[in-house]
């Protein structure tokens, strides 16, 4: 197999990969617990999230050429209970394909289409999704390289608009009280910088051993801290921490409000449009990784793509049938993205993962 | 031929994306659309009364078009309006202007604030006026004449407001975040006045001070002339005119520039933290005077100073004595102590400011007579 993933673009990738979360739950959640100390939560998040990179480094380290994540699960837990892990993590994955794609229809419908029926985007990206995950990981990679200079050059031109109308007094100042908040908020960011890290991990199986460094990918950590902490310093700085805290999608509704050289404005259809990058990226790397999980848990060996007429779209199927079926309406959906996603990521983040690669180093299988 | 299935599949995937199947009646020309620049809101008991005014059209010689509506809600009253401009489809994406008249607003503005945070159409930091002594209706229906209407009145007013309150007006978004926030909230008063510009009798639009809302309710209304106070306390500081008498009794008219207003943590005795000092810095040029300003007689010079800061603190004092009778805090004066103050104060602060009609103030002013414009006095 050619293994041409780089390290210089598995930073653009996780960063690409974040955005997705990060406007749907970051600034919201955060404005919840932390008020004012919003942007405070994403830069105290660096550290803990920089210690889960490092493990994710130490980890990858260990793995073999051509190996992922699911041949290093495989490995640390041999037999059964690593089988069930994998077909827990396969899942997983579907479903949280599935409830990316019904995360991206909730923001057309709130920001642009309302009334729609979600089915509509739901099917409509699962069809291009699937499209994409036939081809190899190293095209992902290649298209996260495409997607970001352009999802961060919007984002940045949102930010510096947003800018110019925060107001101090909706950031500062923070009382000594407020730390718990802070701290709880900081939880919310790690669970999205954590996320991106994981998801970027699938790209495991095409990048050669050694490329995945440290110190190679501490500085697209840090400046997705910054991204995180500069969109809540732009969303909670204009709206305010109460008002941040009640709306949906409170970055679309700063954006609603821009107004650039004093004659563009109204241009929160476009900027919606775009973060289908994103959610295109994370379906179709999960939708891969999902078959790949399923594939080894079932004891089998990975088929090349190609030959995976079956498997992928049974997953994409299986992802929009979630889509569908598991939020039909805003509660469920606000049940799901605000509690139990957040929940299962940092479970597999800071519970599962560590486990299963304690163990496999514990009987010197990893 | 997978590729090209794909890449079939993709293009028809983004067609889908741009919602042109499920929306046949956004295929119409902009020429269709009524866009709407300014709505107003007034609720009396169970009707709402919902009106709507485009701008004129200057290029093709038309007038603005005025629409009104009732209805239950807000949208009702909009359906109600759109069945009647059958021809034309209701544009509201570029509202640049919403009213509420003061009965209405009286009733309480969340119902509005609401609405304008959940709309899609709507930017949440519209400017929000309320309509002193009048209903909004009134405002948009009558103001301006067939030529021109409430939009064009209304973007003047808009333009003008920094050089009066220090800051544009507050939109939507602030008042509500404000309302979430503190409990209480500034927006701009209009009222809707006669004039006979252009030598004929028409209805117009002009600044009249500033509405307080305090939780979700209009309580009270700064004067236009008590502005300059509100301006001097929360520290924006824009031009003002202040008249004076100097010392030998004769009316002064000085024209403030832009200073800046320093807040800091006032401290007793034995150094705790009882309240708040606003040091307002100014400095001031003579503009009109009957005769001549002496200001190279120092004494005639710090008179006339003494009687700027004078009316400076007059002016300041009304605003604050309006803040403690409402025991509302919409100067943020609890946000500026908490600014001012040292970390370990933050609880001492945070205490004092939880009831802001007795929070200690002092307010001290600061005028310097800079300059007399051209000519040489004294």
């Amino acid at each position: 197999m050619k293994a041409d993933i780089h390290h210089h673009q598995l930073g653009p990738t996780a960063f690409v990969l974040l955005l997705s979360p990060a406007l749907r739950l970051f600034p919201a959640a955060a404005a919840r617990s932390a008020g004012k100390g919003a942007w405070l939560s994403a830069l105290l998040a660096f550290l803990p999230a920089a210690l889960f990179l490092f493990f994710c480094c130490r980890a990858a380290a260990r793995r073999r050429e051509g190996e992922g994540i699911a041949e290093l699960l495989l490995r640390a837990a041999p037999g059964r209970p690593g089988r069930a892990a994998l077909l827990a993590l396969g899942l997983w994955l579907v479903c949280y394909a599935g409830f990316v794609l019904r995360a991206g229809a909730d923001r057309m419908i709130v920001a642009v289409y309302p009334g729609t029926p979600a089915a509509f985007f739901v099917l409509t990206m699962a069809a291009a999704a699937l499209a994409a995950s036939f081809a190899p990981l190293r095209d992902a990679a290649r298209s996260a390289r495409l997607f970001y200079p352009v999802v961060a050059a919007v984002l940045a031109l949102v930010l510096g608009a947003a800018l110019t109308a925060v107001r101090k007094e909706n950031l500062l100042p923070l009382a000594r009280g407020s730390l718990g908040g802070v701290l709880r908020g900081s939880l919310g960011a790690l669970d999205v910088l954590a996320w991106a890290i994981g998801a970027a991990a699938l790209l495991l199986p095409e990048l050669p051993k050694g490329e995945s460094s440290f110190s190679r990918l501490l500085a697209p950590l840090a400046l997705s801290c910054a991204a995180l902490a500069l969109i809540s310093v732009g969303v909670v700085g204009s709206f305010g921490a109460e008002l941040t805290a009640e709306l949906s999608w409170p970055f679309f509704s700063l954006v609603r409000n821009l107004v650039f050289f004093r004659s563009v404005e109204r241009v929160e259809a476009l900027i919606v449009a775009l973060w289908v990058f994103p959610d295109f990226l994370i379906v179709s790397l999960f939708l891969r990784g999902a078959r790949r999980c399923l594939a080894l848990s079932l004891g089998r060996r990975v088929p090349p793509l190609g030959k995976a007429r079956l498997a992928l779209p049974l997953c994409a199927a299986s992802a929009a049938a979630f889509a569908l079926f598991a939020a039909p309406d805003a509660q469920r959906f606000a049940l799901l993205s605000q509690k139990i996603v957040p929940a299962a990521n940092l479970f597999l983040s800071f519970v599962f993962f560590p486990a299963l690669f304690a163990l496999g180093r514990a009987r010197g299988r990893l | 031929m997978r590729r090209r299935l794909c890449a079939l599949l993709l293009v028809l995937a983004q067609l889908a994306l741009g919602g042109c199947a499920l929306y046949p009646e956004r295929l119409h020309g902009v020429e269709r659309l009524l866009v709407v620049q300014a709505l107003g809101f007034d609720r009396q008991d169970d009707a709402l009364t919902l009106s709507m005014v485009s701008a004129a059209d200057s290029a093709r010689g038309e007038g603005p078009i005025r629409l009104s509506g009732k209805g239950l809600t807000i949208l009702d009253a909009a359906d109600g309006i759109s069945a009647r401009a059958a021809d034309e489809e209701l544009f509201c994406a570029h509202t640049g202007h919403v009213l509420i008249g003061e009965e209405s607003a009286r009733d309480g503005v969340n119902e509005l604030l609401r609405y304008i945070c959940r709309s899609r159409e709507l930017r949440m930091d519209v400017p929000l006026y309320i309509v002193r002594g009048g209903s909004a209706e009134d405002a948009l229906m009558k103001a301006g004449d067939s030529r021109s209407g409430a939009v064009e009145i209304l973007e003047m007013l808009a333009a003008s407001a920094p050089k009066r309150m220090g800051s544009a007006p507050p939109g939507a978004s602030r008042i509500a975040g404000a309302l979430e926030s503190g409990g209480c909230a500034l927006a701009v008063a209009i009222r809707c006045v006669g004039s006979s510009e252009r030598g004929e009798e028409m209805k117009t639009l002009v600044l009249d001070g500033c509405g307080v809302i305090v939780d979700g309710k209009l309580a009270a209304f700064i004067e236009e002339e008590d502005l300059a106070g509100l301006d001097f306390l929360t520290g924006t500081l824009g031009a003002h005119t202040l008249q004076v008498r100097d010392g030998e009794g004769k009316l002064v008219t000085l024209r403030t520039s832009p200073g800046r207003t320093a807040a800091r943590a006032l401290r007793d005795d034995e150094r705790k933290l009882v309240g708040l000092e606003l040091a307002i810095a100014l400095e001031a040029a003579v503009g009109e005077v009957d005769g001549r300003a002496a200001l190279s007689d120092a004494e005639y010079a710090d008179a006339l100073a003494a009687a700027a800061e004078r009316e400076v603190l007059r002016l300041a004092g009304r605003v604050v004595a309006l803040e403690r009778s409402l025991n509302a805090d919409f100067l943020s004066l609890g946000e500026r102590l908490s600014l001012a103050c040292s970390a370990a104060e933050r609880e001492r602060a945070e205490e004092l400011a939880s009831s802001p009609g007795t929070l200690a103030l002092r307010l001290t002013a600061s005028v310097s007579i800079s300059h007399s414009n051209d000519v040489r006095d004294g």
